[in-house]
C-alpha cells in the first residue's frame, strides 16, 4: 500500500520536474561590463505583496523585461519599515543585476534612527507620486482650513489628526502645517492608511492628510470632505478644492514610488535602466494601472531622482524631529 | 428582500455562472486547498501571489479565482492543525485545541468531517450576512474606532483563563509573555524601539506566523524525538474510527455551531481582526455554555466546531467590511483591495450603489466555492489520513522541512526561519513546564491591537473616549462578566450537586 | 461506529467526573513540585528582564500612559504570576495530568543532532543550491530520527526534495 503511494508520489514529482525544468535556477553566468543585461535582473520589494507599491513592481517588471531582453524576477523582502531590504541591497554588487523599488523611507528612516543612508544607493527613477489633502468628515465644522487653523490657535492640541504613523510620509507634511500656520496639533498615529482615514471618516479625529486617492473612497461614499490639496497647482480630478499655496500655506507633499541600484553602479547602466524605465512609465497599460490605483504615473530620471531624494530628506529631517519632539 | 429576478441580481449570479469563471472557481480551491494545508503558506500569500495573474482576467473572474483561494485555504488549514497540531493559517490555531487531542485519540477522521461540515456552516452563515444585511452591518463596523477596538480586545483577552486548560496562573503567565512579545519593535506610537536588542529585523516585531508554527508544530514534534522509546507500542493516531457524525452527534453539536456562527460574524464586522481571534472566542464562548466543558481543550468535538464555525463566519463580516467602507476587514482583504482597484471596482461607502449586481456575484462565488471545496474535503479525507500511516521517523522529518520551508517562503528571510526555531524550543520549554501555549498566542494576536488601540483612544479624549462610547462600555461589562460569571455559576452549580447528593443531573437539554 | 459507547452514557460519566472535578488528586511529589521552581525562575526572570530593558525605552511628551506603561505592567504581572505560582504549584502540588512524559537518553541524543542538522542547514541555506542541502538535510534527518533502509535514506529524501522543490519554487515561486 504504501510503497505504492511512494512509488506513484515518486513518478508524478519527476514528472513535473521534467516538466518545469530547473529553470527557477538560472543563476549562472557572469557578465562584462560592456553589455548589460546579460542574466536575469532581481528586482526587490520592501514591501508586503498585495499593496500598491507591490502592484507597481509587478506591472513595471514585465515591460522592463520587454526592453530590457532578460528576465525581471520580482521578490519580496518585507520587513522592518523596508529597512530589511534597503539594507540588503546597499550590502549587493553595484552591477546593475539587483534592484528595489523604493518610497521616501529611502531619505527618511535615517532619521527614525535606522542605518539607512541615501548615498548608499543610486536611483533609477520614479514611477509614480500620490499627491497629499487634507479631509474632514463631512459634517465638521471646519469649512475651510483657515476655520481648522483658526480653531487649533484657540485651543493648541486640541484638533486631532490621524496619520498612517509616526515619521511616516503622511504625518510628516502634517508636522510642516504645524510650523507654517503656528498652530499645534495632535497627532494619533495608526497602523497604516486605510485604518486612518476611516478613523477620520468615522468622526473619531478631527481630520485626515493622507493621498488624494487614498482619501477619495471615502470622500466619494460621502463620509470625507476635502479642504485643501497638498500641490501646486490644482488637482485635475478635483478642480473645486483649493491648494494649500493658494490659502496661504506653502505647503506640498507626495508619497512617490521609484527603483534604484547599489551605490557604485557604473553610470552606463543606471542610464539603461533609467531610459527602460522611462519607456515602460509611458506605456498605456501601466498608466492605466497606476491611474485606477489613484496615483499619477509620474517618471523622473536617475539624476533629478538623485537631487530629489536629498530634497526630500532635507524636508522630513525637521518635520520628523519636530513630530517626535512634539508627540502628547 | 432583494427580489431575485430583479436585473442586477440576476446578472450578478449570471456573470458567476459562466463556464470560465466555475473553472477559475475549480481551479481556485485546489490552490486554495493546497496552500492551506501547508504550515506559513497562508491564505494571504496564495491571494497576494495569484493576484499578480489575475490583473490581467475580467474582474468578476478575478474575484472568483481570490475569493475561492480564501475560502478553500480555510477548509485546508484544518488539516495540519488536526493531524500534526500545527495550524496551517494562523485561522486554524483554535482547530488545534481539540482538534489535536481528538487525533491522538484515534478520531482523526470524525475530527476532519466535523471541522469541515463546521467549517461550510460558519461560511454560509456569514455568507448570508452579506448578502442581507451588508450595508447596514457597515455602518457598525464605521463605529468601530481606537476606544471600540480596545474594549473588543480586552474582552478577548479574558479569553485566556479559557485557553489555559485548567492552569490559570500558568496560563496568565504565558498571556503576558505573549502580550511581551507583541511590544518587541517600534512602539506603535511614538516610533522608538522596544527590546529590539539591536537586531535589525526586530524594528519589524516578532514575525507572528512562525512563532505560531514554534509553539504548535515544531515543539510538538520536538517533545515526541525526546520522549521517544524503541518499540513503544502501538500509534493510536491510525486508527481511524467513525467517519460520519450520527444525528445524535449532530444534535450535540447544534448549540456549539450556532454560538460559534454568531460569535464569528459579529467578529468579522470589526475591521482588521480575522478569523485567528474569532475562533478562540468562538471556542471560548462554547465552552462556557457547554455542560461538558471539562471536555474542551482535551478532545472535543464541541469544542473543534465551534472554533471552526466562528473562525470561517468572519469571512462574510470581512467582505462587507472591506466592500462596504473600504477598510480591510483582515490581512487577505488587505490584498484584495489593491488587486479590486485596478479592476475598477473602488471599494468604499459608494461601492453597492455603483455596483448593485456586485454583493450578488460575490454571494454566488462564496456560495460555490464553499460547497464545492466541502464536497472536495469530504472525499479526499481518507486520502489525506494516510499521512498519518507513516512511520514516526518520515512524519517527524516531513513536518520539520515543511515547517522550515514553509516559514522562510513567508518573508523570503532565514531570519524567521530561525526564529521560528527559536520559539519552538520556547513552546517545548512551555510544554515541558506546563505553560499552555494558546494564552501566549493570543496575547501576541491581540497585544499590538490592545495597546495601540488603548494609548490612540487616550490621545483623542483622555479616558473619556473609552467611557463616552457605549459600544466600549458594553464590551467592557461583558469581558468583566466573562471572568466573574463562570467561577460565579460553577460554585453555585456545585453546591447543588452536592446538595443532590450522588443524583448528578442529567445533562441532556 | 458501533465500538463507540452510546451518546447518553458518555454523558453520564461525564457529569460524575465534571461534578468531581475539584477533587483531582495533586502529584505531590517532592521531585515534582522542586521541578515547578523552573518555571517560577523562568517568570521572575523575564518579567525582571522586562523592567531592567524597559528602561532603555525613549519617553517622549508627556500622554497618559507612555510607551514603557504596557511592558512594565507585564513584566510586573510577569513577577505576580511566578509568585503565585510559587504558592500554587510548588506548595500545594501538580494535577496528573500536567506532568509531562519522562525524556529518553536516546531521545535527548536525537534531538541534539536533528537540532545541528537544522542549523547547518539553515546556514547553508542562501549559500548552495535548495535541492542539494534538502536532500542531504532530509537524508540526514531520516537517519538520526530512525530510518535504515535505502529508501528511507535515498528515496524518500528524493521524493520530498522533489515535492518542495515543485511546490514552493515552481508553484510558489519561493526564491530559495
Amino acid at each position: 500500500m504504501k510503497k505504492t503511494i511512494l512509488r506513484s508520489v515518486a513518478l508524478i514529482a519527476a514528472g513535473l520536474l521534467a516538466v518545469t525544468g530547473c529553470s527557477a535556477n538560472a543563476k549562472s553566468g557572469g557578465a562584462a561590463d560592456g553589455d548589460f543585461p546579460s542574466k536575469d535582473v532581481r528586482l526587490i520589494v520592501p514591501w508586503a505583496a498585495g499593496g500598491s507599491g507591490d502592484l507597481t513592481a509587478r506591472t513595471i517588471a514585465p515591460l522592463l523585461e520587454k526592453d530590457l531582453g532578460v528576465n525581471v524576477i520580482v521578490e519580496n523582502k518585507p520587513g522592518a519599515n523596508g529597512s530589511v531590504a534597503y539594507n540588503w541591497l546597499a550590502e549587493q554588487a553595484p552591477d546593475g543585476y539587483n534592484l528595489a523599488m523604493m518610497g521616501v523611507e529611502v531619505a527618511t528612516l535615517q532619521f527614525m534612527d535606522y542605518d539607512i543612508k541615501p548615498e548608499n544607493y543610486a536611483p533609477i527613477g520614479q514611477g509614480s507620486s500620490g499627491p497629499g489633502a487634507i479631509a474632514v468628515p463631512v459634517d465638521s465644522p471646519f469649512k475651510t482650513l483657515d476655520d481648522l487653523i483658526e480653531a487649533a490657535k484657540a485651543k493648541p492640541g486640541e484638533v486631532t489628526f490621524s496619520s498612517p504613523g509616526i515619521g511616516s510620509v503622511w504625518d510628516s507634511p502634517a508636522a510642516g502645517l504645524q510650523q507654517l500656520a503656528g498652530i499645534k496639533l495632535t497627532s494619533v498615529p495608526f497602523d497604516g492608511s486605510a485604518p486612518s482615514i476611516a478613523a477620520a471618516a468615522s468622526g473619531k479625529v478631527d481630520f485626515s492628510i493622507d493621498a488624494i486617492g487614498s482619501q477619495k473612497i471615502q470622500v466619494d461614499g460621502g463620509h470625507l470632505r476635502y479642504l485643501a490639496t497638498l500641490t501646486e497647482e490644482r488637482d485635475p480630478n478635483n478642480p473645486d478644492v483649493p491648494t494649500t499655496k493658494e490659502l496661504g500655506i506653502d505647503l506640498q507633499n507626495a508619497s512617490w514610488v521609484g527603483i534604484m541600484a547599489p551605490k557604485g553602479t557604473p553610470e552606463d547602466t543606471v542610464k539603461k535602466l533609467s531610459d527602460a524605465m522611462e519607456k515602460a512609465t509611458a506605456d498605456a497599460g501601466y498608466q492605466d494601472v497606476i491611474k485606477s490605483s489613484n496615483l499619477v504615473p509620474t517618471f523622473k530620471n536617475s539624476a533629478e531622482m538623485a537631487t530629489f531624494i536629498q530634497d526630500e530628506a532635507k524636508r522630513y529631517g525637521p518635520w520628523i524631529d519636530y513630530a517626535k519632539n512634539n508627540t502628547k | 428582500m432583494i427580489p431575485v429576478f430583479a436585473s442586477p441580481v440576476a446578472e450578478g449570479i449570471a456573470a458567476v455562472m459562466a463556464p470560465d469563471t466555475l473553472l477559475v472557481i475549480g481551479i481556485g480551491i485546489l490552490i486554495g486547498m493546497l496552500v492551506g494545508a501547508f504550515p506559513g503558506v497562508t491564505a494571504t500569500m496564495a491571494v497576494a501571489l495569484a493576484s499578480g495573474f489575475t490583473l490581467t482576467m475580467e474582474p468578476t473572474q478575478g474575484l472568483a479565482m481570490l475569493l475561492t483561494i480564501y475560502v478553500a485555504a480555510q477548509f485546508g488549514d484544518r488539516i495540519p492543525a488536526i493531524l500534526i497540531n500545527t495550524p496551517g493559517t494562523p485561522a486554524s490555531i483554535a482547530t488545534t485545541f481539540d482538534g489535536y487531542p481528538l487525533a491522538r485519540q484515534g478520531k482523526a477522521g470524525l475530527a476532519l468531517t466535523t471541522s469541515a461540515l463546521g467549517s461550510a456552516v460558519g461560511m454560509i452563515c456569514g455568507i448570508v450576512i452579506l448578502a442581507v444585511a451588508a450595508v447596514p452591518l457597515s455602518a457598525f463596523a464605521m463605529q468601530f474606532g481606537p476606544a471600540e477596538m480596545f474594549a473588543l480586545v480586552v474582552f478577548g483577552l479574558t479569553m485566556m483563563v479559557g485557553v489555559s486548560s485548567g492552569r490559570i496562573f500558568k496560563g496568565l503567565a504565558a498571556g503576558a509573555f505573549g502580550l511581551f512579545l507583541a511590544t518587541v519593535g517600534r512602539d506603535p506610537i511614538t516610533g522608538d524601539q522596544r527590546f529590539t536588542m539591536g537586531i535589525l529585523e526586530l524594528n519589524g516585531g516578532i514575525p507572528f506566523i512562525p512563532v505560531i508554527i514554534g509553539f504548535f508544530g515544531l515543539a510538538e514534534v520536538i517533545n515526541q524525538i525526546l520522549t521517544h522509546r524503541k518499540g513503544k507500542g502501538i500509534k493510536p493516531i491510525s486508527q481511524m474510527g467513525q467517519w460520519m457524525p450520527d444525528s445524535k452527534l449532530l444534535k450535540r453539536l447544534a448549540k456549539p455551531t450556532a454560538i460559534g456562527a454568531a460569535t464569528g460574524s459579529v467578529i468579522g464586522l470589526v475591521p482588521a481582526v480575522g478569523g485567528d481571534i474569532a475562533g478562540i472566542i468562538g471556542w471560548d464562548n462554547a465552552r462556557k455554555a457547554s455542560k461538558k466543558n471539562h471536555e474542551f481543550g482535551k478532545g472535543s468535538l464541541e469544542g473543534l466546531t465551534a472554533g471552526d464555525t466562528s473562525s470561517t463566519a468572519t469571512l462574510g463580516g470581512s467582505i462587507t467590511t472591506t466592500m462596504a467602507l473600504g477598510v480591510p476587514g483582515d490581512s487577505v482583504m488587505a490584498v484584495m483591495i489593491g488587486s479590486m482597484m485596478i479592476w475598477g471596482i473602488q471599494p468604499g461607502p459608494g461601492l453597492f450603489n455603483s455596483h448593485p449586481d456586485l454583493i450578488a456575484s460575490l454571494v454566488t462565488i462564496l456560495l460555490i466555492a464553499t460547497v464545492l471545496t466541502l464536497i472536495l474535503s469530504l472525499l479526499r479525507m481518507k486520502g489525506v489520513i494516510k499521512l498519518l500511516e507513516l512511520p514516526d521517523h518520515f512524519l517527524w522529518v516531513v513536518i520539520l522541512v515543511f515547517c522550515m520551508v514553509g516559514t522562510y517562503s513567508i518573508n523570503n528571510s532565514v531570519f524567521d526561519v530561525f526564529m521560528m526555531l527559536i520559539f519552538g524550543m520556547v513552546g517545548l520549554f512551555m510544554l515541558r513546564f506546563g505553560f499552555p501555549p494558546g494564552p501566549a498566542v493570543l496575547g501576541l494576536i491581540l497585544g499590538p491591537l490592545a495597546e495601540s488601540n488603548l494609548r490612540r483612544a487616550l490621545l483623542t479624549d483622555g479616558w473619556g473616549a473609552i467611557f463616552t462610547s457605549p459600544i466600549a462600555v458594553v464590551l467592557l461589562v461583558i469581558a468583566v462578566l466573562a471572568v466573574t460569571l463562570p467561577p460565579l455559576r460553577q460554585l453555585v452549580r456545585r453546591r447543588k450537586a452536592a446538595n443532590v447528593g450522588k443524583n448528578v443531573p442529567t445533562l441532556q437539554p | 461506529m458501533t465500538d463507540q459507547p452510546p451518546i447518553e452514557e458518555i454523558d453520564q460519566d461525564a457529569a460524575i467526573e465534571a461534578a468531581h472535578h475539584h477533587e483531582e488528586p495533586l502529584v505531590r511529589d517532592l521531585p515534582v513540585r522542586l521541578r515547578e521552581l523552573v518555571a517560577v525562575v523562568a517568570c521572575l526572570g523575564l518579567g525582571t528582564w522586562i523592567l531592567i530593558a524597559g528602561k532603555d525605552i525613549i519617553v517622549r511628551g508627556s500622554a497618559e500612559l507612555g510607551p514603557v506603561f504596557w511592558p512594565n505592567m507585564l513584566g510586573a504581572g510577569l513577577i505576580l504570576f511566578g509568585a503565585v505560582i510559587v504558592l500554587n504549584n510548588v506548595l500545594r502540588g501538580v494535577r496528573k495530568a500536567d506532568v509531562p512524559e519522562r525524556i529518553t537518553a536516546s531521545g535527548l541524543a536525537m534531538f541534539g543532532v536533528t537540532m545541528a542538522v537544522c542549523i547547518g542547514y539553515l546556514l547553508l541555506w542562501n549559500v548552495l543550491q535548495f535541492w542539494i542541502i534538502t536532500f542531504v538535510a532530509l537524508a540526514l534527518f531520516t537517519l538520526v530520527l530512525g530510518g535504515r533502509s535505502w529508501k528511507a535514506v535515498l528515496a524518500f529524501p528524493a521524493v520530498t526534495t522533489a515535492v518542495l522543490h515543485f511546490l514552493f519554487i515552481v508553484a510558489l515561486r519561493v526564491p530559495l
